[in-house]
């Protein structure tokens, strides 16, 4: 749940993976060790909390999944991202940079 | 989307969801023996980092709204535990829910069958029957003489038609072979369109042709099926009546009676056996008679008006004959003359019985909830305190109590059709639109409906 992603606002974790997914299509796994390694592990998201933001996903029609072969010749299930993904990617980052710019200007009244 | 494709799209979907997990913990606990983990700490770490797959399962599956199903086959499959663990409770319970709704469903079939669906005739409410009252032998359904009812005709406000019929014509079919003896009437050309009935084929016969003494007859839609196999050309063929041929012009609907199911066809009033005798006497008691009601008037203000009617003309014929039945009128609705005047009352009381006695089933049946209820206590405690909601509870024990209307509701089923059979074999011959009577869907959804609302009041 987003609840459990812990320190994550709702719609974080989301708006995470379809970044991800905008580049290159991604299976969980993948997903998971890219948004650790990239944030230099100063997220700590429980990589199962993934999964039910997946299907969330899916529901929604942001992404789309294929059963595919790994590297290790492992059967995973990729995702790619939809051109509603997308559009929806759009408009969270938007609010999300509205909203950091908004709390560095309450955090460092000074600057502003 | 179908129930089938449903379940296998849920079972596909959860397979996948297994699958993807397991890999997802394989990949990396390989990933992190690789950097030189011994492979059980790796496979260990692979799963404290990924954190409880069970709530993480069931949190995806919670996106598809696939847990309140899951609640509800918990629910029923422990409804069902628990009332094969007490039976002597359950068959109590179901057996007075199937009392009462089976009960309730055929009387009321009956009364909707008799009462409640429409005649086949247009605006059926507006049509009476007249008939003459016989005072003096206290007989109430008595006939009336042709001269009479075209007095009826020119002074009545009352009435838009009257229409005249014989009083049984039962005749051979003489070109059959055997010969068959086929119940009919002849019948005033008015008749058909002051019902509001058409034929389905052909047409009824002119008033011209009753003026002529034309040999025509109207054939019920049964007769048809049986003599023309339901034939469109039989139109126009011969039908011989008492040794006599008549031309078929028409057909009635299926539905369609007068004055009930047995009568086969009819022919103009005017081939009446005894049409020259009888259209010239006035103290006679040969017809019986419809008449439709002007729009807004009802039956108590026809009835006034034809005892003033009946009045004058007893004034204006004066007669001694002891034969006579005299000049006064009984105005009967056509519904009440088709079921019998005390049928309303009876199926009002007997319906009157069957309700209460579903409520006393449900009433029972609360009770013996309640009394389960405090037997219960101990186990919803314990249910509570091992972290059952209160939501969960109620929505337990309302499981229960569907199950147990369901189960008294498909019992009720066969019991009202083992009762309605019973019903219909021990009726007398003769009750109109019996036939008719069946268990009315709508009735037993109703009933239904009522016991399982009755019983979650509790």
């Amino acid at each position: 749940m987003q609840t459990d992603s812990r320190g994550l606002f709702p719609g974080a974790l989301e708006m995470m993976v379809l970044q991800m997914l905008r580049r290159e299509p991604m299976h969980g796994y993948a997903l998971a060790s890219r948004i650790k390694e990239t944030s230099g592990e100063l997220l700590q998201v429980e990589e199962g909390s993934l999964y039910p933001a997946l299907q969330r996903m899916l529901k929604e029609g942001w992404v789309q999944a294929e059963w595919a072969l790994s590297a290790r010749s492992r059967r995973i299930r990729v995702y790619k991202i939809t051109p509603k993904g997308r559009k929806r990617l759009q408009r969270e980052v938007s609010s999300f940079e509205r909203m950091l710019t908004g709390i560095a200007r309450v955090m460092r009244p000074s600057e502003s | 989307m179908s129930i089938l494709f449903f379940f296998f799209r849920r079972k596909q979907m959860e397979r996948d969801a297994a699958e993807e997990v397991e890999s997802h913990l394989q990949e990396k606990a390989a990933e992190l023996e690789e950097s030189g983990m011994p492979h059980e700490l790796a496979r260990q770490r692979a799963r404290r980092d990924f954190g409880n797959p069970t709530i993480h399962t069931e949190d995806s599956r919670a996106v598809w709204r696939w847990q309140a199903w899951d609640h509800l086959r918990q629910d029923l499959r422990f409804a069902c535990r628990w009332m094969r663990k007490s039976p002597g409770f359950t068959a109590i319970a179901i057996l007075s829910l199937a009392v009462g709704i089976g009960a309730n469903t055929a009387i009321f079939s009956v009364v909707k069958a008799l009462l409640l669906d429409p005649l086949p005739f247009r605006d059926p409410g507006r049509l009476t029957l007249l008939w003459t009252e016989d005072r003096k032998r206290g007989i109430h359904e008595e006939g009336t003489s042709w001269l009479t009812v075209q007095d009826w005709k020119q002074r009545s406000r009352s009435f838009e038609d009257f229409a005249i019929c014989s009083r049984g014509n039962p005749v051979f079919l003489s070109g059959l072979q055997p010969p068959e003896r086929v119940a009919s009437e002849v019948v005033s050309s008015n008749l058909f369109s002051l019902l509001g009935s058409a034929p389905v084929i052909g047409r009824t016969f002119t008033a011209d042709e009753e003026a002529n003494r034309n040999r025509v007859v109207v054939l019920s839609h049964a007769l048809w099926r049986r003599l023309f196999g339901g034939a469109e050309d039989a139109m126009g063929k011969t039908l011989e009546i008492d040794g006599i041929r008549h031309e078929v012009i028409g057909v009635m609907p299926r539905d369609f009676f007068f004055p009930d199911q047995a009568t086969e066809f009819w022919r103009p009033l005017t081939l009446d056996p005894f049409w020259d005798r009888q259209r010239i006497r006035r103290y006679t008691d040969w017809w019986r008679v419809v008449g439709r009601l002007k729009p807004g008037v009802s039956v108590a203000q026809a009835q006034s008006e034809m005892n003033r009617i009946g009045e004058q003309l007893e004034r204006e014929y004066p007669t001694n004959d002891p034969g006579f039945a005299g000049f006064d009128v009984n105005v009967v609705p056509v519904l009440l003359q088709i079921v019998g005047k005390k049928m309303p009352f009876l199926l009002a009381v007997l319906l009157g019985s069957v309700a209460v006695l579903l409520l006393i089933a449900c009433s029972n049946l609360g009770h013996l909830l309640l009394a389960r209820g405090a037997v219960r206590q101990h186990e919803f405690a314990v249910r509570r305190a091992v972290g059952a909601g209160r939501e969960r509870l109620v929505r337990q024990l309302l499981s229960e109590s569907i199950l147990l209307a369901a189960a008294g509701a498909v019992s009720g089923v066969i019991l009202a059709s083992g009762a309605l059979r019973f019903l219909l074999s021990i009726a007398p011959a003769g009750i109109p639109r019996l036939h008719e009577i069946t268990i009315d869907g709508g009735v037993l959804l109703f009933t239904a409906a009522v016991s399982i609302v009755g019983c979650q009041d509790k």
